[in-house]
């Protein structure tokens, strides 16, 4: 039995998950969804001695234990359609993938991504309740330990507020006149 | 403009067939075609690998203006396929600058002065004279090659990148609405080469306006041997040059250790000295400087250069600031500086990018 539903992850998330040996166990309690890109975006990490260590996650979608789903440019180009020109430019190909998954899914997605500008992104498009961090993520599954701040609650509750900053000024999103 | 035509502009603006992207992407020949002509919509994935490689963003290739004019001028342009692999990538570093500046809000007011449309054409005496104002008013003293590259990036917001090319001696230039005036060198090429060619491409650069026209969109020999007049007064104003070969010579005739000293101190090429002496000094006899310069080929020159990286230190700055902004995503951070995901990801530790380290790191 699953503790958390479709969950989304980043690249950074994938490749933090492999560097604590931690990626099997999220694997085995998560339903855990990737976007194409970010599959091919997440080969290696890089070990305490800065030494690259290859990863695979072609075997994990070929048996089952992690679905890919990927899209199309004409729900990129949606996606893009809802920010300010160039504002899609500040994320990475993965990112505004497993957006527009997000977006053009009625399923209650959790987009685990450690990074600030996606959060700022997931308020401009009304889903923060969405955003989940990593150490959530850890916590509910029972392997909660403390993490790099990227990962933790604290800094997805930070970005977070930035985000709801940033709609008020006006920054990402365009406003329909 | 549709995206199969945006797609296929950007891959024949890169100097690439379908089977090179093929080869190099594993998309197929009659995906690529399929893609090009609009008969099949292609995936986010196939997006971000041809973007990659023809070096344009997603965003980009989704957009539906026309593709924008892109003038990029060569001194020595490199052969197809080269030239076109080069300028894709010059111009997509030129545009992540941009970027850069925009999101830090750090667009540099301070711009390259135009150079004044003389009456009648523009003649060798007009490149001497836009010299000598240009040191005057970047205050460049009088050994400019120190400063020059430092007060371009930093005063006059001038996009300075350092690429592996060959052959050497290529440099090349671009101007644009968007990113500005930008400039290529090759990081092959000793230093004092590259004082040279940033001098050369500076001329392009003040005097776009003059010579871009629609019937010149390429300069011609005499353009080029303006651009290099320009370069020869602006790294070795004439006061400060006499002086020192005054020093030099003592009443004597120029010797060939004479040109690698005085090469040193401009920090030029001993050639560029001999054929500025030769201008200044009435040198009439082309075989009287090419002897100095075969000379001078045989006197040890004792300047080490150095191995600058592909992205400047401003750039890099900026880049670290985006990121703690939050304004960039790590791994767009991680393409933009050229360093892998986990690394970009340490430079967030405890919520602030680390500026030295980023701009310290190899570009």
């Amino acid at each position: 039995m699953k503790r958390l539903r479709l969950l989304l992850l980043d690249a950074n998330v994938v490749i933090h998950l492999f560097e604590l040996k931690l990626w099997n166990a999220v694997v085995e309690y998560c339903e855990v969804v990737l976007a194409r890109t970010v599959v091919e975006e997440s080969h290696f990490y890089e070990d305490e001695d800065g030494q690259r260590q290859d990863f695979e996650l072609a075997s994990y979608e070929a048996d089952g234990r992690v679905r890919v789903e990927e899209v199309g440019a004409e729900q990129i180009r949606n996606l893009r359609q809802l920010f300010h020109p160039g504002y899609l430019e500040r994320l990475d190909a993965g990112e505004a993938e497993s957006l527009a998954l997000l977006m053009q899914s009625r399923d209650p997605y959790l987009f685990c991504a450690a990074d600030s500008i996606v959060a700022k992104a997931l308020v401009n498009l009304q889903r923060e309740e969405q955003a989940i961090s990593l150490e959530e993520v850890l916590q509910k599954i029972g392997f909660g330990r403390k993490l790099r701040y990227q990962f933790s609650r604290e800094a997805q509750q930070k970005w977070i507020k930035d985000g709801h900053a940033d709609m008020i000024q006006g920054r990402g999103i365009r406003r329909m006149a | 403009m549709a995206l199969g035509d945006r797609l296929r502009a950007a891959r024949e603006r890169s100097g690439l067939t379908l089977m090179q992207v093929q080869e190099k992407t594993g998309v197929g020949v009659s995906s690529l075609s399929e893609f090009e002509t609009g008969m099949r919509e292609p995936k986010v994935s196939h997006l971000q690998k041809l973007a990659r490689l023809y070096h344009r963003s997603i965003d980009f290739l989704l957009g539906e203006e026309e593709m924008p004019q892109e003038l990029v001028l060569w001194r020595q342009r490199p052969a197809s396929p080269l030239a076109e692999q080069a300028e894709s990538q010059f111009l997509e570093l030129c545009n992540w600058y941009h970027n850069l500046e925009v999101w830090c809000d750090e667009r540099k007011t301070h711009c390259l002065p135009d150079a004044m449309r003389p009456k009648g054409r523009f003649w060798y005496t007009d490149a001497q004279r836009l010299a000598h104002e240009v040191r005057r008013k970047l205050e460049l003293g009088d050994h400019p090659a120190m400063s020059l590259l430092k007060v371009l990036e930093e005063v006059c917001g001038v996009k300075v990148f350092h690429l592996p090319l060959e052959p050497s001696g290529t440099a090349a230039c671009s101007r644009s609405v968007d990113f500005g005036a930008a400039i290529l060198l090759n990081s092959n090429n000793v230093r004092w080469r590259r004082n040279f060619d940033l001098a050369h491409e500076l001329f392009h650069l003040l005097t776009w306006p003059i010579f871009r026209t629609e019937q010149s969109q390429e300069p011609d020999q005499i353009e080029e041997k303006l651009a290099t007049c320009f370069a020869r007064h602006l790294l070795m104003p004439e006061e400060p040059f006499r002086d020192a070969m005054n020093e030099c010579l003592d009443g004597e005739k120029i010797e060939p250790e004479d040109l690698v000293e005085i090469a040193r101190l401009f920090d030029v090429s001993a050639d560029a000295v001999a054929w500025h002496a030769a201008f200044l000094f009435n040198i009439k006899k082309e075989e009287d400087v090419h002897r100095l310069i075969a000379g001078a080929k045989a006197v040890p020159d004792v300047r080490e250069s150095d191995r600058p990286g592909q992205r400047p230190e401003r750039f890099r700055a900026l880049a670290a600031k985006a990121l703690n902004a939050g304004e960039i995503s790590i791994g767009r951070f991680a393409e933009y500086v050229g360093v892998s995901r986990g690394q970009a990801m340490r430079y967030t530790e405890q919520g602030k990018a680390e500026y030295e380290t980023v701009a310290a790191a190899p570009a």
